[in-house]
């Protein structure tokens, strides 16, 4: 009796712990996965539209249906498109698309931006790696929050993948995995999976608005030789060319390279974009500590600070394919960096393009956010409620 | 054609899992074995999660 009574007990305490690590875990994992991200738009967004009013392949609503900020100075001229969000484990991505969608002002062209181009991406991390959940900026009004997510998208929404990935349409064979990374599942494909079919859906407004050229925000660890460059479509080599030197020379304190976008390699938006619409595409890349191999502690702080002692070290060694010093890769270093490029891509695509030229203003510049960032996100509780968005 | 096989492979491991699901909680109730209930107890946490579309 007196060992019945025991093993019931031990049963009951057993069952209660499990369901209250259950239940802190489920409650951790839908907290971030429901999570909103606030966009507080410029007083001069003229519109803002779901990606699925471009096609039907993504159905309204569900997890891929981001915003898409729409700037129409109403004076003739060329239409950009500017991509974050494409690797939520790459923050700088949708910090610096959220940036310029919050103090942006065309007046000529259009400028249309995706802050969130894999959302199912973001609603989900590697915490096997012990990847944050969300990371924070301290602003004078408060704290501005994003999902920190991984390269793929959640397996709740794609699942299972196939044996091989084979590239739609050029039949390319890739890693099983990447029919979730949006960049390889460029120009997309209709009736694919959630990451082809979102590819799908940007690729119809690029054709549908008559976009004349396109820029993919990214970050890229250290040890990878694609890093601090542009990657441009043959159609941009002369842009791209000039952007980078005159960044170059100008402006960054490292050198931002340029490369040409390789025929061989399907899936790219650098590659595909530019090859199945009259866009003309380009992909930016800036030095992410946080994702190399060889890094310690990785937490927030690092994301942010950009600071490893093992990364830094390899650095003394000659080991990685970007500088690093005892000041790392600070977020406000990375962020600068593409918003500098992206007005020096819209400045510099309009001078040698004078027919699809964009005239923009409003956006911080490069020394200004060096200095911080926080001026330049916009509290959601001051301003207007119709300029209040959720990605 | 991949989308209807994944959508069916999907519907199955939820099924699959509310079987093995079942299961481990009949094992849980079942076993007299103390170390095996505590076990049990702890196997159950993926299956839980993924019916709930939590993970």
């Amino acid at each position: 009796m007196n060992k019945k009574m025991n093993l019931n007990t031990v049963k009951a305490i057993a069952l209660v712990t499990v369901v209250f690590c259950m239940a802190v875990a489920g409650y951790l994992f839908r907290e971030h996965r429901t999570f909103k991200e606030t966009v507080v738009v410029s007083d001069y967004c003229t519109e803002v539209k779901k990606l699925s009013d471009y096609s039907t392949a993504i159905k309204p609503g569900s997890v891929n249906d981001c915003n898409v900020y729409i700037y129409d100075s109403g004076v003739e001229g060329g239409t950009f498109l500017l991509l974050g969000g494409s690797h939520p484990e790459e923050p700088v991505g949708p910090m610096a698309a959220d940036l310029i969608a919050e103090n942006l002002k065309v007046t000529q062209g259009r400028v249309f931006i995706i802050t969130r181009a894999n959302k199912s991406a973001s609603t989900i991390t590697r915490v096997g790696e012990a990847y944050p959940r969300f990371f924070n900026l301290d602003t004078n009004w408060g704290t501005k929050t994003w999902r920190f997510g991984q390269r793929h998208a959640a397996e709740l929404d794609s699942w299972p993948d196939p044996e091989v990935y084979i590239h739609y349409p050029s039949g390319q064979n890739l890693a099983n995995v990447d029919i979730r990374n949006i960049n390889r599942n460029w120009p997309g494909k209709e009736d694919g999976l959630i990451s082809e079919r979102t590819a799908f859906a940007i690729m119809e407004l690029i054709r549908n608005e008559g976009v004349d050229y396109t820029l993919d925000m990214h970050e890229a660890e250290l040890e990878y030789s694609v890093e601090n460059t542009m990657v441009a479509h043959e159609k941009g080599h002369d842009v791209a060319s000039i952007v980078t030197m005159t960044l170059t020379a100008e402006t960054f304190d490292v050198p931002i390279s340029m490369e040409f976008s390789p025929k061989a390699l399907r899936g790219l938006s650098h590659r595909d974009i530019g090859d199945h619409s009259d866009a003309t595409s380009f992909l930016i890349e800036v030095a992410e500590p946080m994702l190399d191999r060889i890094r310690g502690i990785t937490d927030e702080k690092l994301l942010m600070e950009g600071k490893d002692i093992f990364v830094i070290k390899a650095g003394e060694h000659g080991l990685l394919y970007a500088p690093i010093d005892e000041n790392g890769w600070p977020i406000e270093k990375r962020v600068a960096r593409h918003v500098a490029t992206t007005t020096k891509l819209i400045e510099t695509y309009s001078m040698m393009h004078p027919d699809q030229a964009i005239a923009i203003e409003g956006i911080p510049t490069y020394n200004q956010l060096l200095e911080s960032l926080a001026p330049y996100y916009r509290d959601p509780n001051t301003v207007d409620s119709s300029l209040i968005y959720f990605d | 054609m991949l989308v209807l096989i994944n959508g069916f492979i999907t519907l199955c491991t939820y099924a699959i899992a509310l079987f093995f699901l079942v299961c481990i909680v009949r094992s849980f109730f079942k076993t007299k074995n103390v170390q095996d209930a505590l076990v049990y107890s702890i196997m159950l946490i993926p299956f839980v999660l993924r019916m709930l579309r939590l993970k």
